[in-house]
């Protein structure tokens, strides 16, 4: 009888979201490949890669459900929460998708497998930070405000804002694909280890913004043949009255094509 | 009495030393083993003797296939599209099953001996790897996939079908900014105009936005003029766009 | 270079030492398709199969282990996969079938073809475990401890199999003569 009364005590308290948190966890059907996509409406975020086969979730600031809801589950055009935390996760395919159900701003801590590909949209209007560490794999990054912040990153990265700056620390740059940063206000700030071998293309867009960098790169003039291949990359033939500003060039002899294009901010490139 | 598994032992030289003397001091007394053990070995070489079977050149023609498709596409392997990469595939997969039969045809008709220059060859195996890469799940192979356009000098209608899908539908900003890019290089073809009239109209994002606005002036395409003033009037475009606009009208007019 | 070096160079990139293990192996892969079902056109693609899936999964490979144990271990998947799908051959199956290749081979004797295809029969009459321990042991000249590994049982176990099939193919083969 305790055990009953407790059980269902339990439960409500889960769906009421009132409890001291355990991490809601899930973990991917098989060791291969993994992918995370995490859709959010208005949340701080901050996801770790670690080691293991599952996610775990943290996730606070859902309003208490309406007593009127009790046993109910809060649903919105595209998802059901299914956590009791202001969000969905679903599992298929080794594919898991978090998405965000709660109107409220969450405040998110999330650990997934460090070789997981991630995917994180943000489509908010408030600017909330969303700040990634430690992921070795692929990651496709676009929020409307948010400042996105990453670090001990490899990569590709393929990023885009439209108010929020974008901060990347990458620990090494992985070759295996472009990575391509665009914000239209916001600046972009990326370190690259100094020996990093980088087709890069750096873009402004206004008379305003300026390119930053201390690495030594040698501009392109000419048509250039990326090694091993027979891939040419042309030069923009045209001179855009625009404003358009671009620079190509390489570092240390080149490499994987890094693009960094920001219509009204500055662009600063470091060396690690 | 030696069983037969002793005598199998044998014939295959799995018997200790202790075993193998044993046994062949009894094959010295006993008639009875002796005639055993050659039928067991008449049997083996029956075994032994049986053929090789050959396959048909099938075999090879299927593995090397199959060996040159994987050296092309020998990029990350995706395991089942997410949701916002169905549309795409379901876009180019029409394209790559036709390029990859036209493509396999070449390969199969050994007996018509079709010369294709070397500049047509080259631009079939960029159609077929680009297709290919557009299909990844990975916005960054699809900027790469994007990125093999540039190989083309002409204007190729595979080609440029694929970069003005790329730029209107692709899930991810950055492809769709980068097949915009690729595309302004054909811009003397009407075909490839209307698509950027056709994305400033109905792009929502600011920076594919401006990225038309811009190409469209460089282009010095007047037709662009209605849709820019519409821009500066709309409400929910942002400052940055309505600039861009403006600048731009100043330049076209 | 050994197998295992060259399936270490596909792994690493290097897809065109593929062909050279494709070289090596498929005909030996063909044959053990071939003798448990003897469709030449399932054989091949059988065999197509078992290479789509060493290059799809090549970055599971441990160089460490024996290439020839891990791809008959593709091979028997490939196998049991059909089987769970399309079910056995019958006997009947068998018996209908050509062996065009021997019955069309002029150097071998009426005599001798006939022996062959009445051991291939006896083959066909042994149960699916006796067929592959045959074929991996006698064919395919496995060790036995590769054999174990491959089967995920004791050297042992594999020994007493060998002495089974062995004595009960030849009984049945013996029927025949």
């Amino acid at each position: 009888m305790h055990k009953l009364v407790f059980s269902i005590l339990l439960l409500t308290l889960t769906l009421s979201g009132v409890h001291a948190q355990q991490p809601f966890t899930k973990a991917f059907k098989s060791t291969g490949a993994k992918r995370v996509e995490v859709y959010l409406t208005d949340a701080n975020v901050v996801i770790k890669g670690i080691s293991g086969n599952e996610i775990k979730l943290n996730a606070s600031g859902m309003k208490p459900l309406p007593e009127r809801a009790k046993g109910l589950r809060p649903i919105s055009r595209t998802a059901m929460d299914n956590t009791g935390l202001g969000l969905e996760v679903k599992e298929s395919n080794n594919i898991i998708t978090i998405k965000q159900t709660a109107s409220d701003l969450l405040d998110i801590s999330l650990e997934i497998p460090k070789e997981a590909k991630l995917l994180v949209e943000n489509s908010g209007r408030k600017n909330t930070p969303l700040k990634i560490e430690a992921m070795q794999g692929e990651m496709e990054i676009s929020v409307n405000r948010s400042p996105v912040s990453i670090k001990k990153a490899v990569g590709p990265i393929v990023a885009n804002s439209t108010r929020g700056e974008i901060e990347i620390q990458f620990e090494r740059l992985s070759q295996a694909g472009p990575s391509s940063i665009n914000t239209v206000s916001g600046f972009i700030d990326i370190t690259l280890p100094s020996s990093s071998k980088a087709n890069l293309e750096l873009m402004t867009m206004s008379n305003n913004n300026d390119i930053f960098t201390d690495f030594d790169i040698k501009l392109l003039e000419e048509e250039e043949v990326k090694k091993g291949g027979k891939h040419k990359k042309h030069k923009k033939d045209w001179d855009c009255k625009c404003g358009e500003k671009s620079i190509k060039g390489t570092i240390n002899g080149g490499g994987v094509e890094v693009y960094l294009k920001s219509v009204r901010d500055n662009i600063y490139l470091r060396k690690s | 009495m030696i069983s037969e598994n002793k005598i199998i032992d044998y014939l295959e030289g799995r018997l200790s030393p202790e075993e193998l003397a044993a046994f062949e001091s009894a094959l010295k007394s006993s008639v009875e083993l002796r005639a055993q053990l050659r039928e067991y070995r008449s049997f083996f070489k029956d075994i032994d003797q049986l053929p090789e079977y050959q396959p048909s050149k099938k075999l090879s023609h299927n593995f090397y296939e199959m060996l040159e498709a994987e050296k092309a596409n020998q990029y990350s392997r995706e395991k089942g599209p997410s949701k916002s990469s169905r549309i795409i595939i379901g876009i180019a997969a029409g394209f790559a099953l036709l390029l990859s039969g036209f493509w396999l045809g070449n390969n199969m008709n050994n007996d018509q001996q079709i010369q294709l220059s070397q500049i047509e060859k080259d631009l079939q195996e960029t159609q077929v790897i680009m297709l290919q890469l557009l299909q990844k799940e990975s916005a960054s192979q699809r900027i790469k996939a994007v990125n093999y356009s540039y190989e083309v000098e002409r204007s190729d209608q595979k080609i440029i079908d694929a970069l003005i899908r790329t730029m209107n539908f692709d899930p991810n900003t950055n492809v769709r900014l980068h097949a915009a890019e690729a595309l302004a290089r054909f811009g003397q073809e009407t075909k490839v105009r209307d698509a950027f009239l056709v994305a400033l109209a109905s792009q929502d994002n600011p920076e594919m936005q401006i990225k038309a606005i811009n190409i469209l002036v460089h282009l010095n395409e007047r037709r662009a003029v209605g849709e820019m003033l519409k821009l500066l009037e709309k409400e929910d475009i942002i400052d940055a766009v309505k600039q861009q606009a403006q600048t731009g009208l100043e330049i076209l007019l | 270079m050994t197998d295992e070096q060259l399936m270490l160079a596909v792994k690493n990139g290097k897809l065109d030492s593929m062909s050279i293990l494709f070289e090596r192996y498929h005909r030996r892969l063909y044959n053990f398709f071939f003798r448990i079902n003897y469709n030449q056109n399932l054989s091949e693609d059988l065999s197509q199969n078992v290479f789509e899936r060493v290059i799809r999964y090549r970055n599971s490979y441990n160089p460490a282990f024996s290439f020839k144990t891990w791809i008959f271990q593709i091979a028997r998947n490939v196998r049991l996969e059909h089987y769970k799908k399309y079910g056995q051959q019958t006997m009947e199956d068998i018996d209908k079938q050509k062996f065009l290749q021997i019955e069309d081979d002029t150097s071998i004797n009426m005599d001798k073809k006939e022996q062959i295809i009445l051991l291939e029969k006896a083959i066909n009459r042994l149960n699916d475990e006796q067929r592959e321990i045959l074929l991996l042991t006698r064919f395919q000249n496995m060790k036995y401890a590769e054999v174990a590994r491959l089967l995920g049982c004791s050297e042992g176990a594999v020994k007493v199999k060998v002495y089974r099939t062995i004595k009960q193919l030849r009984q049945i083969y013996l029927k025949y003569l």
